[in-house]
């Protein structure tokens, strides 16, 4: 668990509505509500670059403080587009040919 | 005994298709204490089954789990933010040792390894191999990549398929 750091932060009236509600629906105090809704705009971006190959699996994981099973899991179920490019896995390919048992 | 080793994405595809079992009676596998880490110990944390599975490779000693020393030319190599521990060690444990092949599906760190002329094979294209090598059957190598399918690319899951009728 990553420890946690007091920051000043001003909040629109909006967010803290949201946060008021999700307060009554999840039944967990504001404070935590906040947090919980940052985390998922910061999974969402997180997963958003790990999708575009700006980082890596284990940053990934890293960053939002999980396994990397986890990101993989996330990762397909919202279907996004990871993995090798057509280019590399050809390149792949021809290096499998030389595998040998 | 032909040498490769896996980092977390590489590891938890194979794991998934099922067939890492038979990769690691075929090749020498190692992963790095950090791949061990963030996948196998976190994932344990979580209960994923996935996690309990390597473990009992790595407890049967069949999966090796390496420390890695420093390696100059792998520092030179992360200049920005983008990799994690794992990618970070698993290049290092590359370098060495005499490793020929580093597998991964993890397209931010197969750029860096085509930047830097480093062999890599992606997991649909090992199972291929594994079917060409007659290690596991045809039969075998769809139920594989069919477990896979919805952890990896269409096209690359595509062009599996098309390579196993070749």
């Amino acid at each position: 668990m990553n420890a946690a750091v007091s920051y000043p932060l001003r909040i629109p009236q909006n967010l803290i509505e949201l946060a008021n509600l999700r307060t009554k629906e999840e039944h967990v105090d504001k404070s935590t509500a906040l947090r919980q809704l940052l985390y998922m705009g910061a999974q969402d971006y997180v997963l958003d670059l790990y999708g575009s190959g700006r980082i890596s699996l284990s940053k990934a994981a890293q960053l939002l403080d999980t396994s990397t099973l986890d990101v993989v899991r996330i990762a397909s179920e919202r279907i996004l587009p990871v993995g090798a490019t057509k280019a590399q896995q050809e390149k792949s390919r021809e290096t499998t040919r030389n595998l040998s048992v | 005994m032909y040498k490769i080793v896996l980092d977390s994405d590489g590891l938890i595809k194979l794991t998934k298709s099922g067939c890492l079992m038979k990769i690691l009676n075929c090749f020498q596998c190692s992963i790095t204490e950090e791949v061990y880490d963030e996948t196998v110990i976190r994932g344990m944390e979580r209960a994923h089954d996935d996690a309990y599975e390597i473990n009992e490779l790595v407890k049967e000693g069949k999966l090796k789990v390496e420390n890695i020393k420093n390696n100059k030319l792998v520092e030179s190599m992360f200049e920005n933010r983008t990799f994690g521990a794992g990618e970070c060690s698993t290049l290092h444990l590359f370098h060495n040792s005499d490793t020929k092949v580093i597998v991964t599906d993890d397209r931010a760190f197969l750029n860096l390894l085509d930047k830097n002329n480093i062999p890599y094979i992606i997991p649909t294209d090992l199972i291929v191999r594994l079917y060409e090598l007659k290690v596991i059957t045809k039969d075998e190598s769809i139920n594989s990549l069919d477990a896979i399918k919805i952890y990896v690319s269409g096209p690359n899951y595509d062009a599996a398929r098309r390579n196993l009728e070749v």
